[in-house]
């Protein structure tokens, strides 16, 4: 009899243990690997966006504690891509292969971006959130619905741009557009000839320029011919940094009628590519959507004070939480588990909000199996169906005359 | 008239280059019979020694540059003696040699990042100075470039016509075992295509960075594809050879711009107009330009 009692003690204790514990009790461990730049002309912005995934990681592992949730989130390695697309294949390559991620946060660029997902990524079942890829080519990739991104698409900055332009100069003029060959470079320079002529315009010259070139003068020629009313530069800062006194020695270019894209959103960036080039430029940068941003940053700066801020960090932060949350909500790490739980946390199933700052509560609604919107520091947009960002911000920047960028609150564009 | 005159000008500033970084791959090709895939590294090299004499030390700039073409020589000298020279005396074949070649140029790639960094560097020169040439904008720094480059071509093209040693590479490169049995030093020739091969690379690389105005650790890498098609142009192995295919695959590329040529080839087809004129030059002539002399060995 007392053998008895004794198992039934030791019955109901197990049961009342158990019940306590949260649904996923053993716990997912998932191994997360980033693609940045870390060295080259996107270093700043490479080198913030590994930063703010790490920090992500240390947060979300920080609170899973806290909500007693088992299992792990890490970052396992972080790979250099210098934004080169054959270097993210390589590094993709290297992360799935030998460090046997389950998720990759990056790459930052579109070119990277579609070649690591093309070779890598995609054929091997592994999820990748890219964190400021833009080009429009994204949305039409066929990823098995594997790839995702937190910076909104291209199709809606080119829109921002020729609404910036039309202010600016007004309508049914001409401009000339010079953009990197490269999938960035090309997508965009198309979306920004579309909407101009659509909004009635002309485009005297569109030039493409391969980034590899060995001279830029004949280019710079080209883009300048024709006495545009303005032109639309979408370029990268390690490129542009030729293209631009070549532009300047064509004695035909201004800067002041001249648009850029985010790239240029960088004061060290306008330094470097010099700010007698660059005075009176104006340009188009996105800009987060996301809940307490300031908080945000100085929490970062907080902990990583080493690492220098850019405009587009906290993209990597909401990229290695959402995929945390996802595979906590999964119970799996399973790339399809995965992404169909990206969803389930970012709002696209509808669920209420839960704020970065609250991400003990969006762990223990992931554990439960609980569909929420994850509000990032970034973006608070659910990915739609091809797994792009549904939302977006942008604004309208202008550099001085000292190479300093300002901004006005009202004359952003929401979509 | 003025586009013909700053496309032709674009032209030759592109070539020139193109033609002294092809005619040190030549001579070692000739030579050595190495194709040698980490000249793209040693015009990096050379610009960043030329940016750390002359920006960092704030050394004179004509002094940096001797600085960095002596350290060019002095690189591949030392390669010569610790890697080629006991690869040639293994009788190691050509596809080892390209192979080892390319270790070398993903080592140094790595070197040069560490020990310069990447981010974009460039000269203390006014970069966006120009001349007015009948409506044509001549760049300052291109202008530079092209009378040094002209300079240093035909200075090449006599030190291999008249010099003794000049002579010694060009019989060796014909026919090596006959140079060597009529007294030819080949260990003196072999040197000497080295120092020569990395004072050229460093040499092109100043140049290169003052005709881009800036420059960071990946710009050799990137023009090594056009430097070989130069090469090939001009024959492989033919010094003068691949001056003229360094100059003409230039002019190509700038020139196809031109409105005549089907209102002008986009630019981003450049490349294509390159290999194109390329293939087309090698269906009538196999061996590159100046195969003749290769038919005659």
């Amino acid at each position: 009899m007392k053998a008895k009692r004794s198992i039934f003690a030791v019955g109901i204790t197990a049961a009342m243990v158990f019940s306590s514990l949260p649904a996923n009790a053993a716990g997912v461990d998932l191994k997360i690997g980033t693609i940045h730049p870390l060295t080259g002309g996107n270093a700043d912005y490479g080198i913030g966006l590994t930063t703010a995934a790490e920090f992500a990681a240390e947060s979300v592992t920080k609170a899973m504690k806290k909500a007693k949730v088992a299992g792990s989130c890490k970052i396992v390695a972080s790979e250099d891509d210098q934004a080169t697309p054959a270097l993210a294949v390589e590094a993709a390559t290297k992360l799935v292969k030998s460090n046997k991620v389950h998720a990759i946060v990056g790459p930052l660029t579109s070119g990277s971006t579609v070649s690591a997902a093309q070779s890598v990524t995609v054929p091997n079942n592994v999820v990748m959130i890219a964190t400021a890829a833009s080009s429009p080519d994204i949305t039409k990739f066929k990823d098995k619905d594997l790839l995702f991104r937190t910076y909104p698409s291209d199709a809606f900055q080119g829109k921002v741009i020729v609404a910036a332009l039309i202010k600016a100069i007004g309508k049914g003029l001409t401009i000339n557009i010079g953009a990197r060959n490269d999938s960035f470079g090309t997508a965009l320079a198309n979306v920004v000839t579309n909407e101009w002529v659509k909004a009635g315009g002309d485009i005297g010259r569109k030039i493409l320029w391969n980034p590899e070139n060995a001279t830029f003068d004949s280019e710079a020629k080209a883009v300048t011919e024709g006495d545009p009313d303005a032109w639309v530069i979408i370029d990268f800062p390690d490129t542009f940094a030729k293209v631009g006194p070549a532009l300047v020695r064509t004695g035909k270019w201004d800067a002041k009628k001249t648009f850029f894209t985010e790239a240029m959103y960088d004061e060290a960036v306008i330094e470097t590519i010099g700010v007698d080039i660059m005075a009176g430029a104006r340009g188009t940068a996105a800009k987060s959507i996301g809940v307490k941003s300031d908080s945000w940053k100085a929490k970062r700066k907080a902990a990583k004070p080493d690492t220098k801020e850019t405009f587009v960090d906290a993209s990597g932060y909401d990229a290695t939480a959402l995929l945390c949350l996802a595979a906590i909500h999964a119970k799996s790490t399973k790339a399809s588990d995965i992404s169909k739980s990206l969803r389930a946390v970012s709002g696209s199933n509808g669920g209420k909000n839960i704020p970065w700052t609250k991400m003990k509560a969006a762990i223990k609604a992931a554990a439960a199996g609980k569909d929420f919107a994850y509000q990032g520091a970034w973006t608070t947009a659910k990915f739609d169906e091809n797994g792009d960002s549904s939302g977006a911000l942008f604004r309208v920047f202008s550099i001085d005359a000292n190479g300093k960028l300002s901004s006005k609150d009202g004359e952003d564009v929401r979509f | 008239m003025t586009d013909l005159i700053q496309y032709l000008f674009n032209g030759l500033v592109a070539g020139s280059i193109f033609a002294i970084a092809a005619v040190g791959i030549s001579l070692v090709y000739s030579v050595l019979r190495l194709v040698n895939f980490a000249a793209g590294d040693f015009l990096t090299l050379g610009a960043f020694i030329t940016y750390y004499f002359s920006v960092t030390l704030e050394l004179n700039f004509v002094l940096s540059i001797l600085i960095s073409m002596l350290a060019g020589m002095g690189i591949s000298w030392f390669l010569e003696l610790v890697l080629w020279r006991k690869l040639r005396r293994n009788k190691a074949g050509t596809l080892a040699l390209f192979l080892v070649a390319t270790g070398v140029a993903l080592m140094l790639r790595p070197v040069i990042q560490y020990l310069f960094g990447t981010q974009v560097r460039k000269f203390n020169v006014d970069i966006l100075k120009t001349y007015d040439f009948f409506g044509a904008r001549i760049a300052h720094t291109q202008l530079i470039v092209l009378i040094f480059a002209t300079a240093s071509i035909i200075t090449i093209a006599l030190f291999m016509a008249k010099a003794r040693i000049g002579k010694d590479m060009r019989a060796y490169a014909n026919n090596p075992s006959l140079a060597a049995v009529s007294g030819i030093n080949v260990d003196r020739v072999v040197v000497a295509t080295w120092l020569i091969s990395g004072a050229l690379g460093s040499l092109a690389g100043v140049f290169q960075g003052l005709v881009q105005g800036q420059f960071n650790n990946a710009m050799g890498e990137s023009l090594l594809l056009s430097f070989f098609a130069a090469v090939v142009l001009g024959t492989i192995g033919d010094a003068y050879g691949a001056l003229l295919g360094g100059l003409l695959l230039g002019l190509f590329m700038e020139l196809s711009q031109l409105g005549i040529f089907f209102g002008g080839v986009p630019s981003n087809y450049k490349p294509v107009v390159a290999f194109a004129a390329l293939v087309l030059v090698l269906l009538f002539k196999p061996e590159g330009i100046f195969g003749y002399r290769a038919r005659k060995v």
